[in-house]
Protein backbone atom coordinates (compact mmCIF):
# COMPACT_ATOMS: atom_id res chain seq x y z
CA UNK A 1 0.00 0.00 0.00
CA UNK A 2 1.14 3.54 -0.62
CA UNK A 3 0.00 6.40 1.59
CA UNK A 4 1.47 9.82 2.35
CA UNK A 5 -0.26 10.14 5.71
CA UNK A 6 0.51 6.83 7.37
CA UNK A 7 2.41 3.62 6.89
CA UNK A 8 -0.21 1.05 5.99
CA UNK A 9 -0.30 -2.59 5.08
CA UNK A 10 -3.13 -4.47 3.42
CA UNK A 11 -4.29 -8.03 3.86
CA UNK A 12 -6.81 -10.41 2.47
CA UNK A 13 -7.82 -12.93 5.10
CA UNK A 14 -7.74 -16.43 3.64
CA UNK A 15 -8.08 -18.62 6.70
CA UNK A 16 -11.53 -20.19 6.61
CA UNK A 17 -12.02 -22.96 9.16
CA UNK A 18 -14.56 -25.70 9.64
CA UNK A 19 -15.10 -24.79 13.28
CA UNK A 20 -18.78 -23.94 13.61
CA UNK A 21 -20.90 -26.43 15.47
CA UNK A 22 -23.75 -26.34 12.99
CA UNK A 23 -26.18 -28.21 15.23
CA UNK A 24 -25.71 -25.91 18.18
CA UNK A 25 -25.38 -22.62 16.33
CA UNK A 26 -28.42 -20.58 15.45
CA UNK A 27 -28.03 -19.70 11.79
CA UNK A 28 -29.71 -19.23 8.44
CA UNK A 29 -28.43 -21.58 5.79
CA UNK A 30 -29.34 -23.53 2.72
CA UNK A 31 -27.64 -26.21 0.68
CA UNK A 32 -26.15 -25.14 -2.62
CA UNK A 33 -24.58 -27.77 -4.83
CA UNK A 34 -24.15 -30.12 -1.93
CA UNK A 35 -22.53 -27.56 0.36
CA UNK A 36 -24.14 -25.68 3.21
CA UNK A 37 -24.25 -21.97 2.45
CA UNK A 38 -24.52 -19.89 5.62
CA UNK A 39 -26.18 -16.57 5.00
CA UNK A 40 -26.36 -15.38 8.60
CA UNK A 41 -25.33 -16.47 12.06
CA UNK A 42 -27.54 -15.38 14.93
CA UNK A 43 -25.71 -17.28 17.58
CA UNK A 44 -22.33 -18.94 17.41
CA UNK A 45 -21.32 -22.31 18.81
CA UNK A 46 -17.90 -23.67 18.00
CA UNK A 47 -16.01 -26.90 18.14
CA UNK A 48 -13.59 -25.41 20.61
CA UNK A 49 -10.98 -28.08 20.04
CA UNK A 50 -10.72 -27.09 16.37
CA UNK A 51 -9.91 -23.45 17.09
CA UNK A 52 -6.32 -22.34 16.67
CA UNK A 53 -5.53 -19.56 14.19
CA UNK A 54 -6.00 -16.19 15.82
CA UNK A 55 -7.96 -14.63 12.94
CA UNK A 56 -10.26 -16.51 10.63
CA UNK A 57 -13.63 -16.86 9.05
CA UNK A 58 -15.85 -19.83 9.81
CA UNK A 59 -17.43 -22.35 7.47
CA UNK A 60 -17.46 -20.12 4.43
CA UNK A 61 -19.32 -17.30 6.18
CA UNK A 62 -16.76 -14.99 4.69
CA UNK A 63 -18.08 -11.58 5.59
CA UNK A 64 -17.79 -12.04 9.34
CA UNK A 65 -14.24 -11.88 10.64
CA UNK A 66 -13.51 -13.71 13.86
CA UNK A 67 -10.55 -13.54 16.22
CA UNK A 68 -9.40 -15.31 19.35
CA UNK A 69 -8.62 -13.76 22.70
CA UNK A 70 -4.86 -13.32 22.06
CA UNK A 71 -5.61 -11.03 19.11
CA UNK A 72 -7.91 -8.92 21.29
CA UNK A 73 -5.34 -8.82 24.08
CA UNK A 74 -2.65 -7.42 21.78
CA UNK A 75 -4.95 -4.74 20.39
CA UNK A 76 -5.97 -3.70 23.89
CA UNK A 77 -2.44 -3.75 25.25
CA UNK A 78 -1.24 -1.45 22.49
CA UNK A 79 -4.36 0.77 22.57
CA UNK A 80 -4.75 0.52 18.82
CA UNK A 81 -7.59 2.62 17.40
CA UNK A 82 -10.32 1.41 15.09
CA UNK A 83 -10.84 -2.13 16.37
CA UNK A 84 -14.10 -3.38 17.82
CA UNK A 85 -14.80 -6.79 19.26
CA UNK A 86 -17.87 -8.57 20.48
CA UNK A 87 -17.43 -11.87 22.27
CA UNK A 88 -19.54 -14.63 20.76
CA UNK A 89 -18.00 -17.75 22.29
CA UNK A 90 -18.70 -18.58 24.95
CA UNK A 91 -21.80 -16.55 24.46
CA UNK A 92 -22.48 -15.65 28.08
CA UNK A 93 -25.93 -14.32 28.73
CA UNK A 94 -26.42 -12.82 25.28
CA UNK A 95 -28.96 -14.74 23.24
CA UNK A 96 -27.99 -13.40 19.85
CA UNK A 97 -24.63 -11.92 19.11
CA UNK A 98 -26.12 -8.97 17.27
CA UNK A 99 -27.78 -7.93 20.52
CA UNK A 100 -24.41 -7.22 22.04
CA UNK A 101 -23.61 -4.62 19.40
CA UNK A 102 -24.15 -2.05 22.11
CA UNK A 103 -21.44 -3.70 24.14
CA UNK A 104 -18.48 -3.62 21.81
CA UNK A 105 -15.21 -3.83 23.62
CA UNK B 1 -36.10 -17.32 20.54
CA UNK B 2 -33.14 -19.60 20.61
CA UNK B 3 -33.08 -22.50 23.02
CA UNK B 4 -29.39 -23.04 22.56
CA UNK B 5 -27.53 -23.19 25.83
CA UNK B 6 -24.36 -21.13 25.90
CA UNK B 7 -21.10 -22.76 26.84
CA UNK B 8 -19.91 -21.59 30.20
CA UNK B 9 -16.69 -19.66 30.42
CA UNK B 10 -15.30 -22.53 32.46
CA UNK B 11 -15.51 -24.98 29.56
CA UNK B 12 -13.70 -22.80 27.03
CA UNK B 13 -10.00 -22.06 27.58
CA UNK B 14 -9.38 -18.31 27.74
CA UNK B 15 -7.21 -18.30 24.64
CA UNK B 16 -10.04 -19.87 22.63
CA UNK B 17 -12.65 -17.30 23.35
CA UNK B 18 -14.00 -16.05 20.03
CA UNK B 19 -14.89 -12.50 19.12
CA UNK B 20 -16.56 -10.95 16.10
CA UNK B 21 -14.14 -8.36 14.82
CA UNK B 22 -15.10 -5.18 12.96
CA UNK B 23 -13.67 -1.76 12.31
CA UNK B 24 -14.91 1.12 14.43
CA UNK B 25 -16.51 3.39 11.90
CA UNK B 26 -16.76 7.16 11.93
CA UNK B 27 -20.52 7.35 12.30
CA UNK B 28 -20.16 5.48 15.56
CA UNK B 29 -17.39 7.65 16.92
CA UNK B 30 -14.48 5.77 15.41
CA UNK B 31 -11.12 7.16 14.30
CA UNK B 32 -10.32 8.60 10.89
CA UNK B 33 -10.16 5.85 8.33
CA UNK B 34 -8.55 5.40 4.91
CA UNK B 35 -9.85 4.70 1.43
CA UNK B 36 -8.19 3.77 -1.84
CA UNK B 37 -7.70 7.05 -3.71
CA UNK B 38 -9.02 5.72 -6.99
CA UNK B 39 -12.14 4.37 -5.29
CA UNK B 40 -12.82 7.71 -3.61
CA UNK B 41 -12.34 9.54 -6.91
CA UNK B 42 -14.57 7.12 -8.83
CA UNK B 43 -17.28 7.48 -6.21
CA UNK B 44 -17.12 11.26 -6.29
CA UNK B 45 -17.24 11.27 -10.09
CA UNK B 46 -20.23 8.93 -10.13
CA UNK B 47 -22.08 11.09 -7.65
CA UNK B 48 -21.28 14.27 -9.58
CA UNK B 49 -22.25 12.72 -12.90
CA UNK B 50 -25.21 10.83 -11.49
CA UNK B 51 -24.17 7.52 -12.92
CA UNK B 52 -23.69 4.10 -11.41
CA UNK B 53 -20.59 3.67 -9.31
CA UNK B 54 -18.37 0.77 -10.29
CA UNK B 55 -15.57 0.20 -7.83
CA UNK B 56 -12.09 -0.17 -9.30
CA UNK B 57 -10.95 -1.95 -6.14
CA UNK B 58 -11.16 -5.55 -7.40
CA UNK B 59 -8.91 -4.56 -10.28
CA UNK B 60 -6.53 -2.73 -7.95
CA UNK B 61 -6.30 -5.71 -5.61
CA UNK B 62 -5.69 -8.05 -8.51
CA UNK B 63 -2.95 -5.84 -9.85
CA UNK B 64 -1.31 -5.47 -6.46
CA UNK B 65 -1.36 -9.20 -5.80
CA UNK B 66 0.05 -9.78 -9.24
CA UNK B 67 3.05 -7.64 -8.51
CA UNK B 68 1.78 -4.43 -10.04
CA UNK B 69 1.36 -1.01 -8.52
CA UNK B 70 0.62 -0.72 -4.80
CA UNK B 71 -2.83 0.51 -3.83
CA UNK B 72 -2.69 4.19 -3.05
CA UNK B 73 -4.57 5.07 0.12
CA UNK B 74 -5.75 8.45 1.40
CA UNK B 75 -7.13 9.45 4.77
CA UNK B 76 -10.85 10.11 4.56
CA UNK B 77 -12.16 13.67 4.47
CA UNK B 78 -11.54 15.20 7.92
CA UNK B 79 -14.86 17.05 7.76
CA UNK B 80 -16.57 13.68 8.27
CA UNK B 81 -14.92 13.20 11.65
CA UNK B 82 -14.76 14.82 15.02
CA UNK B 83 -12.03 17.41 15.27
CA UNK B 84 -8.73 15.97 16.38
CA UNK B 85 -9.76 12.37 15.94
CA UNK B 86 -6.69 10.16 15.35
CA UNK B 87 -5.93 8.13 12.27
CA UNK B 88 -7.09 4.58 12.61
CA UNK B 89 -4.93 1.53 13.07
CA UNK B 90 -7.45 -0.64 11.26
CA UNK B 91 -10.19 -0.26 8.71
CA UNK B 92 -11.85 -2.47 6.19
CA UNK B 93 -12.65 -1.31 2.70
CA UNK B 94 -16.36 -1.85 2.34
CA UNK B 95 -17.57 -4.15 -0.37
CA UNK B 96 -14.31 -6.04 -0.47
CA UNK B 97 -12.29 -8.12 1.91
CA UNK B 98 -9.35 -5.77 2.03
CA UNK B 99 -8.15 -5.27 5.59
CA UNK B 100 -5.98 -2.20 6.11
CA UNK B 101 -3.72 -2.02 9.16
CA UNK B 102 -1.24 0.54 10.37
CA UNK B 103 2.24 -0.87 10.17
CA UNK B 104 2.59 -0.85 13.95
CA UNK B 105 -0.63 -2.80 14.41
CA UNK B 106 0.26 -5.29 11.70
CA UNK B 107 3.69 -5.80 13.20
CA UNK B 108 2.32 -6.33 16.69
CA UNK B 109 -0.27 -8.82 15.49
CA UNK B 110 1.80 -10.68 12.93
CA UNK B 111 4.93 -10.84 15.01
CA UNK B 112 3.22 -12.27 18.03
CA UNK B 113 3.64 -15.98 18.37
CA UNK B 114 0.15 -16.05 19.79
CA UNK B 115 -1.46 -14.57 16.71
CA UNK B 116 0.89 -14.50 13.79
CA UNK B 117 2.03 -18.03 13.23
CA UNK B 118 -1.09 -19.93 12.32
CA UNK B 119 -3.36 -17.70 10.24
CA UNK B 120 -2.86 -17.11 6.56
CA UNK B 121 -2.80 -13.40 5.90
CA UNK B 122 -2.36 -12.66 2.26
CA UNK B 123 -0.47 -9.43 2.11
CA UNK B 124 -0.70 -6.91 -0.64
CA UNK B 125 2.59 -6.41 -2.42
CA UNK B 126 5.50 -4.57 -0.77
CA UNK B 127 4.06 -4.75 2.71
CA UNK B 128 4.51 -8.48 2.57
CA UNK B 129 8.21 -8.36 1.86
CA UNK B 130 8.70 -5.72 4.53
CA UNK B 131 6.92 -7.71 7.17
CA UNK B 132 8.45 -10.98 6.09
CA UNK B 133 11.95 -9.70 6.44
CA UNK B 134 11.18 -8.16 9.78
CA UNK B 135 9.66 -11.37 11.04
CA UNK B 136 12.69 -13.40 10.23
CA UNK B 137 14.93 -11.02 12.09
CA UNK B 138 12.92 -10.05 15.14
CA UNK B 139 9.92 -12.30 15.59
Amino acid sequence: MACDQAELVGYLLETDLDVLNIERSDLASRPIKGKLFISNVYKYAFHTERLGPAIFTANGHAWRDLVLQPFVDIVRANRFAGFRFCRVWPAGSERLWSHCRENWV
Amino acid sequence: MSSIEPASTETVPPDRRVYVFEDHQADEGGPRSFSPRLVAEALAAAQAGNYRFVSPLPRLIGQALGGGAPIEMIADDPSHFRRGVPLTDYCKVSGERLMVFSRRAADALRCSRRTGSSSRWRAIRRSWSAISSRRTSTC
